[in-house]
């Protein structure tokens, strides 16, 4: 099995290599890639339970309450290098890849004015998480 | 796991530190089996293509962990900078060859995310660190901001 799992991971790397990225430094997927994609990987699915999947996931957070501050908030967005501006690129760019489309297809973007309002990290990340999780499994 | 372990046994097992230089002008783009080669400029570590494995593949009967540091280094043959994943091999013991301290755009361990003292064996890939392939998953254009 193991030996299955680094074949697979070398012929992803291959054919990533391959497919090469051109991405504008700036740009929001060039942003992923220097800033996000080590954890949460390039198709988004995480890393078990270290690194949350954001595979139809990460838009659900702005379905409930204090969810869209809380992606501004986690330590990936609010200590990362990027300024405000990119900050909201990039979070507008995870939610439209990786959805869910319903959320992507209609929600209100971030911007750098609210990304610098909203942007104080959580003292604790896991207790606010788990919150917003239980709102959204209770929510339609 | 902190790579300060790995790298004081790197320490033990090469003779000396690789300059950040120019590539081996041997070929276009230099050798890869060496620390000096232009994808490796952020490692911190052991080439995997220097312990049995290329740039991009991990050595026989090591495991490459799922997870990575990502940085940034510039090809000498077209001046463009390139994105780079630096996913470690697991499995096997240091590997000990080419030891590689290129630390480009590293950051102290408390932007654990950004920093390559930092191990990456782990989950499926949960085991001692032997090496570290540099994979070049896109191309950094010119900074516009």
């Amino acid at each position: 099995m193991k030996r299955l799992a680094a074949l697979a991971s070398v012929a992803l790397a291959t054919l990533a290599s391959i497919a090469l990225a051109t991405a504008a430094a700036g740009d929001p997927q060039s942003d992923y890639m220097l800033q996000c994609q080590g954890c949460h990987r390039a198709d988004g699915s995480g890393f078990g339970e270290s690194v949350p999947d954001l595979r139809d996931s990460v838009g659900r957070f702005l379905e409930v309450p204090g969810g869209r501050a809380f992606l501004v908030q986690v330590p990936g967005s609010a200590q990362s290098p990027l300024s405000d501006a990119r900050l909201a690129g990039v979070l507008n760019w995870m939610i439209e890849r990786f959805g869910p489309a319903r959320v992507a297809a209609g929600f209100e973007p971030y911007d750098a004015e609210e990304v610098a309002t909203l942007r104080t990290p959580l003292l604790d990340v896991a207790a606010v998480r788990a919150r917003l999780l239980a709102g959204i499994a209770e929510s339609p | 796991m902190i790579r300060i372990g790995c790298t004081l046994i790197a320490l033990f097992f090469t003779a000396g530190l690789a300059s950040a230089g120019e590539p081996d002008p041997a070929t276009p783009e230099g050798d890869p089996t060496r620390a000096e080669y232009w994808r490796h400029c952020s490692i911190d570590g052991f080439p995997a293509a220097a312990c049995g494995g290329t740039a991009s593949s991990c050595p026989p009967g090591t495991l490459m962990s799922p997870i990575s540091w990502i940085g940034t280094c510039r090809n000498p043959v077209d001046g463009k900078r390139y994105i780079l994943s630096y996913n470690d091999c697991c499995g096997k013991g240091p590997c000990g060859q080419a030891f590689a301290h290129r630390n480009e755009g590293d950051k102290p361990v408390y932007y654990a995310q950004k920093s390559n003292d930092v191990g990456w064996c782990m989950g499926p890939a949960d085991a001692v660190y032997n090496s570290t392939v540099s994979i070049v998953i896109g191309v950094e254009a010119e900074d516009e901001e």
